[in-house]
């Protein structure tokens, strides 16, 4: 047993070395797992972290290679020949682009052939998305020659025109718009048949998940053809697969796609489709408790449209065929404040909110200064913290300035509210440069003497990164450390990463599903370098 | 004890040795992966597509040179060595964007034009970096171009040579001469505080109506009308600090209402307007940093405009109630408001400028009319008669059918309304037919699309109901260019038998193509001084070319 810790320090000596070799690796990702040692946040491999709430260990993101993120000053351009299919698809068909850590590189395509400049050395993610082609997706590692060749096979995608009709051989999408919808029929493809609804999106639909891609056309008369298609399925791969219609998130069908299928036809009861749509009932009152009559009720998704209603004398509103989902939730009234919230809606859901209050509007007004106590000038957002809720997303929707002496005035405060007021200014070319700040301020009648202030400090990038593809939706919470909200972003099934820009400190991340639960909750430090977190 | 020690090194040994294993296990995959990541060779026999081996004699051409001089001198691009070139990629013209030490672009957009072409081959926005690259050209003559913020519209000629795989043109960026512009109250307190609370004052417009404009001559009181928001008269360009949050002027104090981006060096004015009156002008010194306009809120209220007219049958000269008349600039829409039980419609308060007119009324329908409103003055139409429309249908014939068509009415009887103007009608065509209801009279329609065009004159009065027919021939473009145009100046282009064809002021400077049939036309260019030249431009088959200068 003498041999033991000769035995231990002769392998920490071959650990060391072995570590040193890996990290010289070029492009080298951070080093496995090891038993001993620290475990960076996206390690391939690494001890999963405990996702219990509150009991998670400190998140330590690994950092990023702060080169990668500044503008390169010596420019690669990787360039190359569209190949594999004949005739090729047209220029403005070809959406390519490299892209790494929040850098996004969009590539000019001219008669099959393609160039992206304003790269750097390393590994890069390219994605090539072509009409009537397989989506591309590769990592391409660039050396340090100035221009770099590689050419990209396209393959011929097996593409279905899909028709969505009803029982009665209406097209479905023209009896919906009748309610009022216009959009949000999507199909998606995916390996597994989809047998359950999707998590709530705020977008009108889900967007291109999954194995193929659903191309509806843009002519809006197009939708006036009874014999009309609802556009075609791109596959990425040969059937079999599945393929699911939804409502924005919601599962209106689903059915196998054969080898040799030459359209895609989907029959769904009227009905059972408008069943699927929600009812609210609310009744917006005062601050003393009257009926506000006349108010404007607004449930839309993230690109407008909606559901909308005025209040009647008694205050009360009924919106009827409201899209289930995430709505955003707006009142407004004569001399009261912008009420704004979010609201998540289940398929033939029948809600009554009962009363919603409308608090008498109030200014807000306050300074930003940088950390001299100069005044800047900004973009202010402001979300009421007694209207927002995990996992829906802050308030974006409405924006202020704070003039170039650092003063703002906030519109559409509710006397009485707190609020989360996030300041960010311009960075130069992108988010470099960029400095924010926060703060949780009151709004009341009477403005105090002295108006509050909000420091800006320099940003550091955190990325959130999932890493496993899939359907699952994730809303990340960042939080300072008195544990209230200070950024939040919802990561969707069609998006992958995300991030935030944060001052240098200490926060809490939490991490919660698309229906609100949450996975973990973890102390964050943030630091000088640009960082990521691997979710969940 | 002992064994409690043992266990402790048995379970250190166990983890190094698990960390080794791992570790050699992610060593030996790592060459495959990196294998499979690496770059690729050079194709077979194309050695030279790994990295720029030619460039381009980008030294304008001689005869070009002279097409240029709206755009700062640079210098020449150095030439290395050409290579032959492969067939399959044709040339890669890559290049970075330079600007000088504190200048912070934004919105840069990166053009290529084959030639003279007035549609670009290639566009590149550039957005956090600064490098560009278009691929695949052929050898030929080539105009490259930037735009941005802050910086001065830049034209190069380069020529590709044939056999060259990769060109490189960097571009030295020139700042512009950025003045900022102090709206002051007589009071001292900045133009838009003052504003607030006098909603008559402030308009629609997100950063209030007052608009900041730059000339190379004094202004007169009274620019020409023009129907658009804010007027076009101008050679610098305007950013107020109170814009969208984003963009604009961040970092500006707030005293400062924005600033003035001139893209010459030179003595200029700088004025104040709403639209097109002057409130107040200033001269400034070329590289001066700021000025300050003065404009006193009572000064603006005493500009604002007011309109009456009455909306009546046309033949019986009968009020109409029933009647929701529009009055709208050509980048704006409010809601029309009803007329009186007289048929009456009595607006204050309006922006001095042009407005197009527009009535709805049932089954009935009004002559297409602009109406000039002045500065400080009541404005009165008089009667505006509405008639039973006469329904226009045409069917167009030649050409593709898919191709989109523009289609322009121009009306040509006089306007019995004083105070008014002729509105030209701009329609789109569905399927090769168009159907429109008119005011009754003569007009002129025009036709054009993809090479293709056609006009006609008619009277309502002889139409029967049978479709116009129209058939589209092919007409060559007149290139107009205008990059040499230092002041705005009115335009006007007629043909041999007096119609016009062209008849507007050019405020920008850049070239576009206007399709014309061929011939030969007479040209005319007078500025805001008066001073007017003119001259004679042949459109031949192939096509003509008009600088304006």
């Amino acid at each position: 047993m003498r041999i033991l810790p000769g035995l231990v320090a002769l392998q920490a000596i071959v650990l060391v070395v072995l570590f040193t070799k890996w990290c010289q690796r070029p492009d080298a990702p951070p080093p496995p797992a090891t038993a001993a040692g620290l475990v960076a946040a996206d390690t391939p491999g690494a001890t999963p972290e405990a996702s219990s709430p509150h009991a998670g260990p400190t998140t330590t993101p690994d950092p990023l290679d702060r080169e990668r993120l500044a503008v390169a000053t010596s420019s690669i351009v990787l360039h190359g020949l569209l190949v594999g299919v004949d005739p090729l698809p047209g220029d403005d068909e070809v959406n390519l682009a490299c892209r790494r850590d929040g850098i996004w590189r969009p590539a000019k395509v001219s008669r099959g052939r393609f160039a992206i400049a304003g790269l750097s050395p390393g590994r890069w993610q390219l994605r090539c998305e072509s009409r009537g082609c397989r989506l591309l997706q590769l990592d391409v590692v660039l050396d340090h020659e100035p221009v770099q060749r590689r050419d990209l096979e396209l393959v011929r995608a097996v593409v279905l025109p899909v028709f969505v009709r009803t029982s009665q051989g209406q097209r479905l999408q023209t009896e919906l718009s009748k309610l009022g919808i216009w959009q949000s029929l999507q199909v998606i493809a995916t390996e597994q048949e989809l047998r359950s609804d999707l998590a709530p999106t705020e977008n009108s639909s889900v967007g291109d998940l999954g194995v193929g891609r659903h191309r509806r056309s843009t002519d809006l008369n197009q939708g006036n053809d009874p014999n009309g298609d609802d556009g075609v399925l791109e596959l990425d791969r040969d059937p079999p697969v599945f393929a699911s219609l939804l409502l924005r998130h919601v599962l209106l069908a689903s059915q196998r796609i054969e080898p040799g299928q030459s359209e895609l036809r989907f029959v769904v009861d009227l009905e059972a489709a408008t069943a699927k749509l929600a009812k609210v009932r609310l009744r917006v009152v005062d601050a003393a408790g009257q009926p506000v009559a006349k108010a404007r009720i607004g449930l839309s998704s993230a690109q407008g449209g909606g559901a909308h209603a005025l209040t009647t004398d008694d205050g009360t509103a009924t919106l009827e065929h409201v899209l289930p989902g995430l709505c955003h939730f707006e009142v407004g009234a004569k001399d009261t404040e912008n009420y704004a919230s979010h609201l998540t809606l289940a398929p033939a859901a029948e809600i009554d909110l009962g009363d919603v209050v409308l608090h008498a509007a109030s200014k807000l007004v306050g300074r930003v200064v940088d950390e001299h106590g100069q005044g800047v000038s900004c973009s202010l957002q402001w979300t009421a913290l007694d209207l927002w809720q995990p996992p829906h997303p802050l308030q974006d929707r409405r924006n202020a300035a704070a003039d170039g002496d650092g003063k703002f005035e906030l519109w559409g405060t509710g006397a009485g509210r707190r609020y989360l007021v996030r300041a960010k200014t311009q960075g130069q070319r992108g988010e470099r440069g960029t400095r924010v700040g926060f703060a949780h301020l009151g709004a009341s009648a009477t403005p105090p003497a002295e108006p509050p202030t909000i420091v800006l400090h320099e940003a550091t990038m955190l990325q959130l990164r999932v890493r496993e593809p899939g359907l699952t939706t994730f809303a990340v919470v960042v939080r300072d450390r008195d544990e209230r909200p200070v950024e939040v972003r919802v990561i969707e099934p069609r998006w992958r990463e995300s991030s935030v820009l944060l001052p240098e400190g200490e926060y809490v991340l939490d991490v919660y599903d698309g229906a609100g639960t949450r996975l973990s909750h973890r102390p964050l430090l943030v630091g000088t370098e640009p960082t990521t977190v691997n979710l969940p | 004890m002992k064994s409690r020690a043992t266990r402790a090194w048995l379970v250190l040994n166990i983890a190094e040795a698990a960390g080794i294993v791992l570790l050699l296990q992610a060593l030996a995959a790592a060459p495959a992966a990196a294998e499979s990541d690496a770059p690729l060779p050079p194709a077979a026999g194309n050695p030279a597509t790994v990295a720029p081996r030619s460039s381009t004699t980008a030294e304008p051409p001689p005869n070009q040179a002279a097409k240029t001089t709206a755009t700062p001198p640079t210098p020449p691009t150095t030439a290395p060595p050409a290579t032959p070139a492969t067939d399959d990629l044709g040339t890669l013209l890559l290049g970075t964007l330079q600007w000088p030490p504190g200048v912070d672009p934004n919105h840069l957009q990166v053009a290529l034009y084959a030639g003279e072409a007035t549609k670009a081959l290639l566009t590149a926005s550039l957005s956090g970096d600064q490098n560009f690259a278009f691929p695949g050209l052929d050898a030929g003559d080539y105009r490259l171009t930037t735009r941005g913020d802050g910086t001065r519209p830049f034209e190069r000629w380069i020529t590709i040579p044939p056999g060259t795989d990769v060109v490189r043109v960097d571009l030295p960026l020139i700042a512009s001469w950025i003045v900022k512009v102090a709206l002051l109250a007589p009071d001292g307190k900045p133009l838009a505080e003052a504003l607030k609370g006098q909603p008559e004052l402030l308009g629609s417009i997100f950063d209030g109506p007052v608009q900041v404009i730059a000339s190379w001559q004094p202004l007169p009181a009274q620019l020409p009308f023009s129907d658009q928001r804010q007027t076009p008269f101008t050679v610098g360009q305007w950013t107020s600090a109170r814009g969208l949050p984003g963009r604009g002027n961040s970092d500006l104090p707030a005293r400062i209402a924005g600033t003035l981006e001139l893209r010459q060096d030179q003595p200029a004015v700088i004025a104040a307007v709403l639209r097109e009156c002057v409130l107040t002008q200033v001269p400034v010194e070329v590289g001066q940093q700021e000025v300050t306009l003065t404009v006193d809120p009572a000064q603006m209220r005493a500009k604002l405009a007011t309109v009456r007219l009455q909306i009546v049958d046309a033949t019986t000269r009968a009020p109409l109630a029933d009647a929701k008349v529009g009055l709208n600039d050509s980048q704006s829409w409010r809601q029309p408001t009803a007329v009186g039980q007289d048929g009456v419609l009595l607006q204050e308060r309006l922006l001095p400028g042009r407005y197009q007119l527009t009535v709805q009324v049932a089954d009935r329908v009004a002559p297409p009319l602009t109406v000039d409103l002045v500065p400080g003055r009541l404005t009165d139409l008089g009667q505006i008669p509405v008639a039973a429309p006469f329904v226009l249908r045409a069917t167009v014939t030649g050409g593709d059918d898919g191709a989109e068509l523009n289609v322009t009415l121009q009306p040509l009887d006089a306007i019995e309304v004083p105070g008014t103007g002729r509105r030209s009608l701009r329609l789109g065509v569905r399927k090769r037919e168009l159907k429109v209801e008119l005011w009754p009279g003569r007009y002129r329609l025009r036709i054009t699309g993809k090479g293709l065009g056609a006009a006609r004159e008619f009277d309502t009065h002889q139409l029967g109901l049978a479709a116009l027919a129209i058939e589209l021939q092919t007409e060559p473009e007149l290139q107009l260019d205008s990059t040499q145009l230092a002041e705005p100046a009115l335009l006007v282009l007629t043909d041999g038998r007096g119609v016009v064809w062209c008849d507007r002021w050019i405020t920008w400077q850049s070239r576009w193509n206007q399709q014309l049939p061929p011939g030969e036309y007479r040209w005319s260019l007078r500025g805001l001084d008066g001073n007017e030249r003119a001259g004679a431009v042949m459109v031949a088959a192939a096509g003509g070319k008009l600088v304006l200068q």
